[in-house]
């Protein structure tokens, strides 16, 4: 598994706060190819961003990596001086945070927040970094990108903002990049406008990505991979076209459920009972069993291993199927 | 009969007035609307952000006055009820708030929540109102009761607080339930629930619903008929049954190929529409639609599009001259 370009390996950050310890990433492992896109999927409050941030090692206490390694082409992230990934952080690997309106700063132009990464980065005068920015604006599809250029976030529309943010996401030429939640803030219409914007540019710039969301539809329409989380942990991972088409973890089948069951007219809407467990608590055993339909008594005593089955992989003792 | 009538209403707002309150600028957030909801329906208004559905929610309810035309519940003028007896009026409508957080004042109990409505419009004495709001409370499946009553809204979880907004706003047994989002804030492996919950509230009060939402699949669950908005204008109004396979605007068309991205519901290719929503200040001559519609033709762009109507379908758009 040389050939990847990220590699996280038994990744746990925690959050020390007053109430305390809340184990938000815990012991997550993903990889990501050459040219990949990976979907994590999952609900509000089940750490996937937080993943994301500690991948870019964006956090702040209380939150804190206790554990595990991140490999960026075989480079442990955790273990370099933060010199030294400030280096990557914005060039190699970049960021399309989910709320592009609280990410851009409202006293710069476009301009000038897209040009300070380049001239940083790639070492360039700003006269060359600006229009460097203006022929990425074009190719995302912004037209006359030298006016918008001159603007200043408030006299753009969201899904203009949300192509700035992507524009400075590539403008260092990254190799991966971590979208968290690209979408959620568009409406449906802009919302297709910007999934194939992204296909694209994986295509066109040979990109890798994470693509964070709690939304399968978008996970189905841009991902090869996904990963589903809940509670801090990874439960179920595979092929986009399997896991959507046939769930191996409970959890995964009763989201699905929940989702797919209300394009039908004519029948109760399907949900998961219960709430997932609070993150400070000890948990024995599976942390789904609560919720779980198809558990069986080992899931409430141990903590499921990793199952493997035709190139996937599902923590659980009693899949959907089996 | 119908139950609630809105007739070209519109609702402009002014711009960046002067200190007169003149304004040059407007902007058509509800643009000569119409349609009308029949008792007992539950009836959904769909569009992106800006389309103006949240504005015309609140003229329905009365929080804001409409500019021009008719909203008439039960046969009778919302802006004469209001005025002449708002307390009649209040008890007749009430709505569901979109953000389950902001709802809620965060130092008072849901049993302070529950029975202020109880005791201010209802004519209810502080004992006949806890047990009223009890009842609520059991009716929503909140239970046991009492257990909830005396929790405060930082103790209960999203979908909790979602059922205590849905159990006030039936506090007064109103003919009209107007539900703004009302499952937008919650997680999909619990948003089941409370479309389950609207569902039983309907069937067993059989009380009238106007749902407005953004996202397709609830509409559609829910509804018995569906109004597609965009800047300011119902542009089609069809059978929710018809909303994935048999919808004739191409706006409509294009959001439904949109929504249901990756799930593949709709038919045929993905529509990617072309730019975003234009400004509601100006709005696009013709019809709205035509800088984004890939069927747009000359008088499409100069002349607004008529709406053709025929048994509670109706559709505002050049390509179809009938129904």
């Amino acid at each position: 598994m040389n050939d990847a370009v990220l590699r996280v390996e038994g990744l746990s950050t925690y959050y020390y706060t007053d109430k305390g310890v809340v184990r938000a990433v815990d012991g997550v492992d993903l990889v990501v190819g050459e040219n990949e896109v990976v979907g994590v999927v999952g609900e509000s409050g089940c750490g996937k961003s937080t993943l994301a941030a500690s991948v870019m090692r964006l956090l702040q206490p209380p939150a804190k990596i206790v554990k595990g390694s991140i490999f960026f082409r075989n480079v442990n992230l955790l273990e370099l001086p933060e010199e030294e990934m400030r280096k990557i952080r914005g060039k190699k690997i970049s960021m399309i945070f989910q709320n592009p309106a609280s990410y851009l700063n409202p006293l710069l132009t476009v301009e000038e927040q897209m040009v300070e990464s380049m001239t940083l980065h790639l070492r360039i005068s700003k006269q060359e970094a600006a229009s460097r920015a203006v022929n990425i604006l074009e190719k995302l599809g912004i037209s006359a990108p030298d006016t918008v250029i001159k603007y200043y976030p408030h006299q753009l529309s969201g899904g203009m903002k949300q192509r700035v943010m992507i524009g400075m996401a590539i403008s260092c030429n990254p190799e991966l990049v971590l979208a968290d939640e690209p979408t959620t803030a568009l409406d449906p219409t802009i919302q297709v406008q910007i999934l194939e914007q992204l296909l694209e540019l994986r295509k066109n710039l040979g990109l890798s990505m994470v693509v964070i969301t709690h939304d399968l539809g978008v996970a189905k329409a841009i991902c090869d991979k996904i990963y589903v989380m809940y509670a801090g942990k990874i439960v179920e991972e595979g092929k986009v076209g399997d896991v959507f088409n046939r769930p191996l973890h409970p959890y995964t089948y009763g989201l699905l459920e929940s989702a797919l069951s209300v394009y039908e007219k004519d029948r109760p809407a399907k949900f998961i009972d219960g709430a997932p467990p609070k993150l400070v608590e000890e948990i024995k055993g599976c942390y789904f069993a609560n919720r779980c339909f198809n558990k069986v008594d080992r899931c409430l005593i141990e903590y499921p291993h990793p199952s493997f089955k035709n190139g996937r992989k599902v923590y659980c003792w009693n899949p959907v199927g089996d | 009969m119908s139950l609630l009538k809105v007739e070209d209403v519109f609702k402009l707002f002014p711009v960046r007035p002067d200190i007169f309150g003149r304004a040059k600028k407007f902007v058509h957030a509800v643009d000569g609307v119409s349609f009308s909801v029949e008792e007992g329906e539950i009836f959904g208004v769909i569009g992106e952000s800006g389309c103006g559905k949240t504005t015309l929610a609140r003229l329905i309810v009365g929080l804001i006055d409409y500019d021009r035309g008719s909203i008439k519940i039960k046969g009778e003028e919302v802006s004469e009820v209001k005025r002449l007896d708002v307390e009649r009026f209040r008890r007749t409508v009430q709505m569901v708030p979109q953000d389950p957080v902001m709802a809620f004042n965060p130092r008072k109990t849901i049993k302070h929540f529950l029975t202020r409505p109880l005791l201010l419009h209802g004519g209810l004495g502080r004992e006949e109102a806890v047990s009223r709001a009890h009842q609520l409370l059991e009716e929503v499946s909140l239970t046991p009761a009492d257990f909830f009553l005396d929790r405060y809204p930082h103790e209960l979880s999203v979908g909790q607080r979602q059922r205590v907004l849905i159990a006030r706003a039936l506090s007064l047994n109103p003919d009209l339930l107007v539900a703004d989002e009302p499952v937008s804030y919650l997680d999909v492996s619990v948003r089941g629930q409370i479309i389950n919950l609207l569902k039983e509230v309907h069937k067993k009060r059989r009380i009238t619903v106007l749902l407005i939402s953004h996202d397709l699949s609830v509409v559609y669950h829910l509804c018995s008929r569906i109004a597609v908005m965009y800047l300011g204008k119902v542009v089609e109004i069809l059978d929710a049954r018809d909303l994935f396979s048999k919808s004739l605007h191409p706006y409509t068309q294009a959001l439904v190929s949109s929504f249901s991205v990756g799930f593949g519901i709709s038919r045929g290719e993905r529509i990617v529409l072309k730019g975003e929503v234009p400004s509601p200040i100006e709005p696009p001559s013709g019809c709205r639609f035509h800088p984004r519609c890939s069927f747009a033709t000359d008088v499409c762009r100069k002349l607004e599009p008529k709406p053709l109507f025929s048994d509670g379908r109706l559709v505002a758009c050049h390509l179809y001259d009938r129904l």
